[in-house]
């Protein structure tokens, strides 16, 4: 293949654009296992405002862990059987819920917490509980779980699936869990992923609905940016990093295995570059 | 004549069992998000007279302000970053080379982290000890920041809309139709047209639905702006502060209301016209 | 594999179905299926062949006052895992998560059959399949054919009371589309067991079907064997839609039916308007000049398609008239030529259904 000018030309633009994506994150993980950040790497490595971040802000992992978790397990359970209601009905009541249950994602959070503050905000018991954030995070990642099994539905008969199984005397559960959910699976796993990546990192809705005793990691990370020194700010973003790390390698593992599986049996040849634009 | 009623008993009896399995979610949705929304609603409306938060919130100088200031750092924030997008996600798309995956991957990893994070990453670039603070002391002796100003705000909108506008361009740009482009070419048209008139409407669809996205999140982003603690008033932090420290609720949801219809109206104009899913799945 | 499935009879009393959205898909139909028999509905697309299907299966229910019986048990209001049917779907509805031998499995799995009983049925309808070698596959890495033989054992091996096979030929090219369905053929009658067959290509009914059942905007038009409904149509529109044919109309007086073309000899005809059809291989080719060329045309457009040439001739009806001669014999477009059609290869409708002359299809080169 011949390489042109202009194929270099983008090449460059294109490192370019991953050098600012990528060294700002570079930096502040280096930052956060420095001695001393503005005397430069030459202070020494060192895990120590790692561990400081550890004594302080321990809490805020764990709630942040069970939030998502809780999240996803709701999720779950209420969003993929209304997916296969909504992707099987064919009714206008069923497009008009379609549109109220994704209509979260076109608002902003914080216009989403302000209401939830004002409906329950007088709910003592509630507004103090990290329950009041989960009701938050399940309102702005449920449309993600049911969008995405609702996408794969699509993408399959799943009619002519179920009366497949039907035809062979398989029950409506039966045919659930034996045929809907494993099929969807794909859908599913997508639909997981983003809805653990949404709540872990979510914080416009959540620094609204948050209490000095219910913080989450990105509510801690606000709280560190504004009053701790750069070196524990880094380290804090260093954990967060971390706890993020699996669901972004498990995301766009999942993105490979299904654009694979998507692909035709035969393979279409693959266009190769022309070097136009 | 019990097997007459048949047919209808079977099929309410689907229906009823298809209801239950939506139940949870009707009631999830009704309580946690149609209530307050509509008690929101009636809040922004409360004050002496019917509408004067609204006509206040478009009337005096520092919501306006505001609010202009707003859209127009997201309406550039989107035509950035789509420009960005478009050049290098056509060239990821197009071309085949060593470590491709690898630079297609560091690219878009930054699609996860939240609006603070990313202030942070700005803190890093353009703060008192950052990036551009080192260059400006090597080059003028003094420090360059730009992070705590406008600036920092576009910067750190543009890095965090670069990653998922870049994964919609990519997927349109691998399902454009090669013939469509070899068809132009035997006519003799130039590059320049045929990037015009044969890629930018292949992948105008996804440009639309995407920039929609890009504009939408940035009008409603606050964890950015929050963490470079500045006092550009973007709308979300005006919101935030009426509530906050004005305790003028009323004034907070009124402006709230705003915000939501204008991301959804673009929102909802994009899918009109582009005719795809607009919306902020990554 | 034992051979132990014995259809039942299924009888349909009455049935029609209306849609939600008031579309009357099926006009109010009775229709009596004999155990053992393979029976094949027939037609275009929107005739009501599917939907007819679908309530015998129990994936649609017939509107109030139908009732649908097999053998002696009323199973109008069973759905369809409760009436232990097995069919054979358009796509075939395989499971995509489960491997060759999980989905012929399936069946019995869900009649909870003891492991060591399935693993020897599964295997045994593997083999008679010609699957084994396929067993642990996943579903998207066999051929068309391959998927379509399991869906066949996956809706066998249960032993249904009843096989409904929902156009399963109709997603393969053609040369495997002859191979199966004589793989088909073969199966049901060693089988016994009762068949129903939609399909909408009349050659892969008449090569199937016990009897078949033309069906027509959700009636049924005629029912007969093969044979009755080539040879003896009942209406316009099933001598038109089986196979090609020509129609000649015109003014028949003393036995004689005046063409544009010449005369038509119909010793069985009253004078009067009157229609009658010939399949284009019962037209006989004669010399213009010979005494039997009571009808006289050129050859427009000819085709060779090996065993026999198919000519189209002007002249004779205002419409071209298709016949079929030896491939061995050359024509020429222009030439003269002159047909004889005996009477007794002549199919003639009951005046009634003469009125519908629109339905009658072109017959042209295509």
């Amino acid at each position: 293949m011949k390489r042109t000018p202009s194929y270099y030309l983008q090449l460059g633009f294109t490192l370019l654009i991953c050098a600012f994506m990528l060294v700002p994150v570079l930096m502040s993980v280096t930052a956060g296992v420095t001695e001393n950040y503005f005397k430069g790497i030459s202070s020494g490595l060192t895990l120590r405002w790692v561990q400081e971040v550890l004594s302080i802000y321990s809490d805020t992992l764990w709630l942040t862990l069970k939030l998502a978790l809780a999240t996803l397990a709701v999720n779950l359970l209420v969003g993929v059987p209304a997916a296969y209601v909504l992707a099987r009905s064919k009714s206008s009541w069923a497009r008009l819920f379609e549109e109220i249950l994704v209509l979260p994602v076109a608002i902003p959070g914080l216009a989403i917490a302000l209401a939830l503050i004002i409906a329950y905000g007088g709910v003592q018991d509630l507004r103090t509980s990290w329950l009041f954030i989960l009701i938050g995070h399940v309102i702005y990642t449920l449309p993600f779980m049911v969008r995405a099994v609702v996408a794969v539905l699509h993408s399959i008969d799943f009619r002519q699936l179920e009366e497949g199984a039907s035809s062979l005397g398989a029950g409506f559960l039966r045919r659930f869990f034996d045929v809907i959910v494993p099929n969807c699976r794909g859908g599913i796993v997508s639909g997981a992923l983003m809805t653990l990546t949404l709540s872990v990192g979510e914080f416009n809705l959540t620094w609204m609905l948050h209490t000095p005793l219910t913080k989450t990691l990105p509510v801690g990370l606000a709280d560190a940016y504004a009053s701790m020194r750069l070196e524990i700010s880094s380290a804090y973003t260093l954990i967060f990093l971390v706890m993020l790390l699996p669901l972004l390698l498990a995301t766009q593992w999942n993105g490979h295995r299904r654009k694979a599986q998507a692909r035709p049996a035969v393979q279409t040849p693959a266009p190769v570059a022309k070097g136009v634009t | 004549m019990k097997y007459t009623l048949s047919g209808r008993l079977l099929r309410g009896e689907q229906s009823a069992r298809l209801l239950l399995l939506l139940l949870p979610v009707l009631i999830i949705s009704a309580a946690f998000f149609l209530l307050p929304l509509a008690r929101l609603l009636v809040i922004s409306f409360e004050g002496d007279q019917w509408g004067a938060n609204y006509w206040q919130a478009l009337t005096e100088a520092r919501y306006l302000s505001s609010l202009v200031d707003t859209l127009l750092l997201s309406v550039s924030v989107t035509l950035v970053t789509l420009a960005i997008s478009v050049v290098c996600g056509l060239f990821l798309a197009r071309n085949e080379f060593a470590g491709k995956s690898l630079l297609v991957s560091l690219l878009t990893f930054p699609l996860a982290f939240p609006g603070v994070v990313i202030g942070f990453l700005v803190i890093m670039l353009g703060g008192r000890q950052g990036l551009s603070a080192e260059l400006g002391l090597m080059i003028d002796g003094s420090r360059w920041t730009f992070a705590y100003s406008i600036a920092g705000l576009f910067v750190g909108y543009v890095y965090f809309s670069i990653p998922r506008v870049l994964l919609t361009v990519i997927a349109a740009a691998e399902k454009l139709d090669y013939q469509l482009e070899e068809a132009a070419r035997s006519f003799g048209a130039s590059r320049y047209r045929i990037f015009r008139d044969v890629i930018l409407t292949g992948l105008k669809p996804a440009l639309l639905a995407s920039g929609a996205i890009c504009f939408a999140t940035s009008m409603g982003a606050f964890g950015t702006a929050f963490a470079l603690a500045t006092d550009i008033n973007v709308l979300p932090m005006t919101i935030y502060t009426e509530f906050t420290l004005g305790a003028n609720i009323a004034m907070a949801a009124a402006l709230s209301i705003l915000l939501g219809l204008i991301t959804w109206l673009v929102l909802f104009l994009a899918r009109m016209l582009s005719g795809a899913d607009a919306s902020p799945a990554a | 594999m034992k051979l132990d499935q014995q259809g039942v009879s299924i009888r349909l009393e009455n049935c029609s179905k209306t849609f939600a959205d008031g579309n009357r898909a099926l006009q109010p139909l009775d229709l009596e299926i004999r155990a053992g028999e393979t029976l094949v509905l027939l037609g275009p697309s929107g005739c009501g062949k599917t939907t007819t299907l679908r309530m015998i299966a129990g994936l649609e229910f017939p509107d109030e006052g139908g009732r649908i019986l097999f053998g002696d048990e009323d199973v109008t209001r069973l759905p369809i895992e409760k009436r232990q049917v097995g069919m054979v779907f358009q796509s075939y509805a395989l499971f995509p998560n489960m491997s060759v031998a999980q989905n012929v499995a399936y069946g019995l799995k869900v009649q909870k059959c003891a492991k060591a009983e399935i693993r020897q049925r599964v295997d045994e309808m593997l083999q008679m399949m010609e699957l084994s070698h396929l067993a642990e596959r996943k579903i998207d890495q066999l051929s068309g054919g391959q998927r379509q033989r399991v869906a066949l054992a996956r809706a066998i091996i249960t032993n249904p009371r009843v096989l409904l096979l929902d156009e399963p030929l109709t997603a393969l090219d053609a040369i495997l589309r002859d191979r199966l369905r004589a793989d088909i053929d073969r199966l049901l009658r060693s089988l016994g067991i009762t068949a129903i067959y939609v399909t909408h290509d009349q050659e892969e009914a008449m090569a199937l079907g016990d009897r078949i059942v033309v069906m027509d905007h959700g009636r049924v038009a005629q029912i007969g064997t093969p044979k009755q409904i080539y040879f003896q149509p009942q209406s316009d529109f099933v001598a038109d839609f089986i196979g090609q044919i020509n129609a000649f109309e015109g003014e028949v007086r003393d036995q004689w039916m005046t063409l544009p073309g010449g005369r038509l000899h119909c010793p069985h005809l009253a004078d009067g308007e009157a229609r009658v059809y010939c399949r284009p291989e019962d037209i006989e080719l004669v010399d213009s000049d010979s005494v039997d060329a009571h009808l006289q045309g050129v050859v427009e457009q000819t085709q060779f398609v090996g065993d026999r040439n198919r000519l189209w001739l002007a002249g004779i009806m205002p419409r071209q008239v298709l016949v079929e001669s030896s491939g061995r014999v050359e024509f020429a477009a222009g030439q003269r030529v002159g047909i004889h059609v005996r009477s007794e290869k002549m199919i003639a409708l009951e005046p009634r259904e003469l009125i519908r002359s629109e339905s009658v299809r072109e017959v042209s080169p295509c």
